[in-house]
């Protein structure tokens, strides 16, 4: 390693050759797409790139990564003067090098442990297949030196074709290039924008030839070729004229020279650099008119990719990114406080407009520091496709959509694995090979969609693809069969929960586990890294038709919208993603909707039972209530909601009649906040609700982490510090056990259903009727033939019996009082009504056996009551229940009938 | 020769080496942190940056402090605070931390070198927090360790 290398510089280059490398990853796409159609300008991106990455690795001495990059530029090289045709096969050899290149940069000081040598080994039987020899060099020999320098022969044949001259170019380390300012690597790149350079390096032999080494400038060597001569390579690369020296390859010279004449003249002629008979430096004139030619590629190029960038440390932004909060702040402060003085002083309202505007201005531009496009983590998806389809045989086509939405860097880092993960699932399950979806009458080639978008204030990311689609009775079996839901849960689910089972932990669709999926570790982590972020995914599919995976997303991890509540005079923040809803209860409700389920509190919501924690108990705070006559804070000392101290005996005097003002005042409502921690939600009961705020996360000290109840503290408006709930860490420390509550739960329903059961056996359907004035009675509907009006002229008297005319027939008429110890009717009623009873087993046209008397019909109801046995029960007498607020008896018309002998016939 | 920043908590003189102070601060509206450890005072913001404060009394055995009029914060300082937990403070160097004290005194020059080691007398706490006495001008100065102090546990 180069003394002056350091890490620094080093980093520099990796980073760059980063950049490079995924710039050109696109680029490489498009190649293989557009195959022989696609633009030069694409290929010489491509080729530049590589080729400065060659350069820096020569520069810095990493052997592996000079080594293969140089045979990619040798291969881009064919593919660029058209030698070569590009092929997926090629292509194939171009991104496994790129990989390689890929791996060495990740660890840039142990490069050269990658292996490479197959990637290396494919590239020179490219080259090798095109007649050229990997690793042959040729002389170049220094003018007016004495020095000759192994030149790479294929490089050197290229450039000499393009007209270029060799030049070797001595910088003196501290002299031209620390001194001016730059690094090695900006004057390595320097030399790369005027020319191409075929190797650079540390002069050794030049230091060692001197005495004085440790005064000596260390040397640089570059050699390089460029169409510009001498002295405006020595301009462009801001070396003295004298440093630059003409190197000479006459064994090419003549080589290329031959080919040219053999080749079509009319390049030659217009461009008279490539007329190779002039030996001499001296470059041609023309030379400098073909230099626009020669640099319209990365000009335009620059346009294209168009973002300077500048390296700045993510810490160094977010602590910008809190002093420009804490500014907002100030400002703040400073506008409340001079806002009274703006009469007095001319001008001032100006100035705290301008200072206000500015100062948003300034906050938003540096949250938008921290901001990067998706499209950084979109764009590594193409090749990924373009792997995988051709490993699993399948057409398969990427579109992106809205790159350029922007992102909280550290969420866009976050958002890499669960992506990929979608987008692989996408591959491997969704999109069916060309030949089933020719079945299907679909389009052969399916398609992956990539859509980001702003949605109120969020991040919406669409992963859609026009494949198979899910089946959910295929995942609920799967999920049954593996245990993860049981049957009874399964029978209750809807389509849209079965879809979501995917995203349960050790779900697995996949009948085999394949090189890419299929290992159960899947949607459930992308579910859970995607909530961690303060996010939310869900799918939404069509059988046949597609799938869709949404992700919604916070733009910023640093600033959440959050509620914040109060408890005593304590504040703290909820984070709104946690915040399901909101339910009150006012305190006279209490006892109604809040109860005590094995010892903790639980709220009836929605026929749910919600466990509820008492936030102040939680976090040890001493709650107060406020009492309802003075409105004064008091120390609040009852034990549950349940507890009802006002009863209690050993309570002060007085205390009875304040307590039970207390049950019914506003203050002593109960806001309860339901919070979400993954699919469990608990309510937290607080003091005071009140407004939503827009918070700046910071992280807790170390001494505080221990609590667990807290993901954070901030700083409100106000300039006070509060603490952040964190709602998974509160639950555990209130002890909460969901599982208890839902096995109560599931309790509670089934003796629901027992008790709705029961409630129905209770139900009757019956007549009520009176028969001496104010006594009541009911027969039940389904006993009743028929209900009739009759005159008292119509009874007929044989014996002590009555009867009447009923369809042609005689029928027997029953009174109550006979057999009942009731009271008679009235003997002056002129009209009856009479109940037909219905004979169970007889038909509706079979003589009736009896009819009984009564006076007056009240009612046909349904009534819902629990008979009580009657004292003095005789026979026919059910029993007892309050219907209408009166005592009423329930008689049952066939025993009564049994009872009275009438039934003769029918029994 | 070291300075000394010094300050009183209960009857005692304490004394921090001057370049392991930040800044003092009059005490204002400190938000204490529910469940956390009892010496653990509660959290400040200054000038948006959020600082736990240590009551001294508390974290040597005593009584919480009550904040009078006098009360002042001692703001350690970010290095000396990095430099001196040894990565025993989980909280990474980014923690600033104050300690909450009764009365601020003068700052006294001393040789550092003739501190005395803390009398026998002392509690548990006490011996473990305190790293020496010195005899100085305005009586006698309790030296504290600060890393332990800040040490968790």
């Amino acid at each position: 390693m180069s003394s002056f290398a350091d890490e620094s510089i080093i980093s520099d280059f990796v980073a760059e050759s980063r950049e490079h490398l995924a710039t050109i990853e696109p680029d490489l796409l498009r190649m293989e797409q557009e195959g022989a159609k696609v633009s030069s300008e694409v290929i010489n991106r491509v080729f530049r790139a590589i080729h400065s990455i060659k350069g820096g690795a020569g520069f810095f001495a990493f052997e592996a990564l000079k080594k293969l990059s140089h045979a990619m530029e040798g291969v881009l090289m064919q593919v660029r003067d058209g030698k070569l045709k590009v092929s997926a096969e090629l292509m194939d050899v171009v991104f496994a090098s790129l990989d390689r290149l890929k791996a060495m940069l990740d660890d840039i000081q142990a490069s050269d442990t990658v292996p490479y040598a197959k990637e290396l080994a494919l590239l020179e039987a490219i080259l090798n297949g095109q007649g050229l020899k990997v690793g042959e060099t040729v002389k170049g020999h220094e003018k007016g030196g004495e020095r000759d320098f192994d030149l790479d022969a294929e490089s050197v044949r290229s450039a000499l074709r393009r007209g270029m001259n060799l030049f070797r170019a001595t910088a003196f380390l501290h002299k031209d290039i620390k001194d001016q300012g730059l690094t090695p690597l900006a004057f390595l790149n320097q030399a790369l924008s005027v020319g191409i350079c075929l190797y650079a390096f540390i002069d050794i032999e030049a230091v060692a030839d001197l005495e004085h080494c440790l005064e000596q400038d260390l040397p640089v060597t570059l050699l390089f070729a460029t169409v510009l001569e001498p002295e405006l390579a020595a301009l462009g690369l801001k070396l003295p004229a004298e440093q630059i020296k003409v190197l000479e390859v006459d064994a090419l010279r003549k080589e290329v020279k031959a080919q040219a004449q053999a080749a079509a003249q009319p390049a030659v002629e217009s461009s008279p650099v490539a007329q190779p008979e002039q030996p001499g430096p001296e470059p041609e004139a023309e030379a400098v008119v073909e230099l626009p030619a020669e640099e319209k590629g990365p000009r335009e190029a620059a346009k294209e990719s168009g973002n300077e960038t500048l390296r700045v440390r993510v810490d160094l932004l977010t602590n910008l990114m809190n002093l420009a909060g804490e500014l907002v702040l100030g400002r703040n402060q400073l506008v409340r406080a001079i806002t009274d003085y703006q009469q007095e002083i001319p001008g001032l309202g100006a100035i705290l407009q301008n200072v206000n505007q500015v100062t948003t201005e300034m906050q938003e531009g540096i949250m938008q520091t921290r901001m990067q496009p998706i499209g950084t983590v979109f764009s590594r998806f193409p090749r990924i496709i373009r792997d995988m389809s051709r490993q699993l045989n399948k057409q398969i086509e990427v579109v992106i959509e809205g790159a350029e939405v922007e992102l909280d860097k550290s969420i866009v880092e976050m958002l890499v694995d669960p992506l990929t993960h979608i987008i692989r699932n996408c591959a491997d399950h969704a999109i069916e090979t060309p030949a089933e979806r020719k079945k299907a009458r679909k389009d052969p080639s399916g398609t992956i969609h990539l859509h980001a978008f702003h949605e109120g204030g969020q991040i919406n990311i669409a992963v859609h693809d026009d494949g198979r689609g899910i089946d959910a009775k295929k995942v609920l079996a799967k999920a049954v069969a593996k245990g993860l839901v049981t049957k009874a849960q399964a029978a209750e689910m809807t389509e849209r929960e079965m879809v979501h089972l995917v995203f349960a932990p050790g779900f697995s669709m996949a009948e085999k586990v394949s090189e890419i999926s299929g290992r159960g570790v899947g949607m459930d982590v992308v579910r859970t890294n995607v909530e961690k972020l303060g996010g939310h995914v869900e799918v939404e599919t069509e059988l046949g038709m597609g799938t869709t995976v949404r992700l919604r997303l916070p733009l910023t991890l640093a600033i959440i919208p959050s509620m914040i509540v109060g408890v005593a005079d304590h504040r703290f923040a909820i984070p709104q993603v946690n915040v399901m809803e909101f339910v009150w209860v006012k305190a006279s409700e209490v006892t109604q909707r809040i109860e005590q389920v094995q010892g903790a509190l639980v709220l009836r919501l929605r026929d749910k039972l919600l466990p509820l924690v008492r936030l102040a108990d939680v976090l040890g705070i001493q709650r107060i209530f406020h009492d309802p006559a003075t409105g004064e804070p008091k120390a609040d000392r009852r034990e549950s909601l349940a507890d009802r101290r006002g009863e209690l005996p050993e309570v002060l005097a007085g205390a009875t009649e304040r307590d039970g003002d207390r049950r019914t005042d506003w203050r002593t409502d109960h806001n309860i906040i339901v919070l979400r921690v993954g699919k469990n939600h608990y309510g937290v009961i607080v003091d005071e609700l009140f407004d939503i705020e827009e918070i700046v996360v910071k992280p807790l000290s170390g001494f505080i982490q221990g609590t667990k109840c807290f993901s954070g503290a901030t700083i409100l408006g106000d300039g006070r510090v509060i603490m952040i709930l964190d709602g998974g860490g509160l639950a555990s420390a209130a002890n909460l056990h969901f599982t208890d509550l839902q096995a109560e739960e599931i309790r509670r329903a089934e003796e629901e259903k027992a008790h709705a059961a029961l409630k129905a056996s209770r139900r009757r359907s019956v007549i009520l009727f009176e028969a001496a004035a104010g006594e009541r009675f009911t027969v039940p509907q389904d006993h009743v033939l028929r209900l009739e009006r009759i005159s008292r002229d119509k009874v007929e008297l044989i014996g002590d019996r009555e009867y009447i005319e009923y369809r042609g027939e005689g029928l027997p008429l029953l009174r109550l009082d006979r057999h009942l110890a009731v009271r008679p009717l009235k003997a002056d009623l002129e009209e009856f009504f009479l109940v037909i009873p219905k004979i169970p087993g007889q038909s509706s046209t079979a003589r009736p056996p009896a009819g009984i008397l009564i006076s007056q019909i009240l009612d046909a109801l349904d009534v819902e009551v629990e008979l009580k046995a009657v004292e003095f029960a005789g026979p026919g007498l059910l029993g007892s229940a309050v219907v209408q607020d009166h005592l009423t008896l329930f008689i049952d018309p066939v025993s009564l009938l049994k009872a009275a002998g009438l039934m003769g016939g029918v029994a | 020769m070291s300075q000394y920043a010094t300050f009183n908590v209960g009857e005692r003189l304490f004394g921090l080496d001057i370049l392991g102070v930040r800044e003092i601060i009059r005490v204002f509206n400190i938000t204490s942190v529910p469940r956390s450890e009892a010496h653990i005072r509660g959290l400040i913001n200054l000038r948006g940056q959020i600082v736990t404060i240590l009551d001294l009394s508390v974290r040597l055995g005593h009584a919480p402090l009550p904040v009078k009029d006098s009360s002042h914060i001692v703001i350690l300082k970010h290095g000396a605070n990095a430099a001196q937990s040894n990565g025993r403070n989980q909280g990474g160097t980014q923690d600033l931390m104050g300690l909450l004290v009764d009365a601020i005194g003068d700052v006294v020059e001393a040789e550092a070198s003739r501190a005395e080691a803390p009398p026998a007398n002392l509690t548990d706490a006490e011996e473990r927090f305190l790293s020496g006495v010195l005899k100085t001008d305005a009586g006698l100065l309790v030296l504290l360790n600060v890393q332990e102090l800040l040490s968790s546990g």
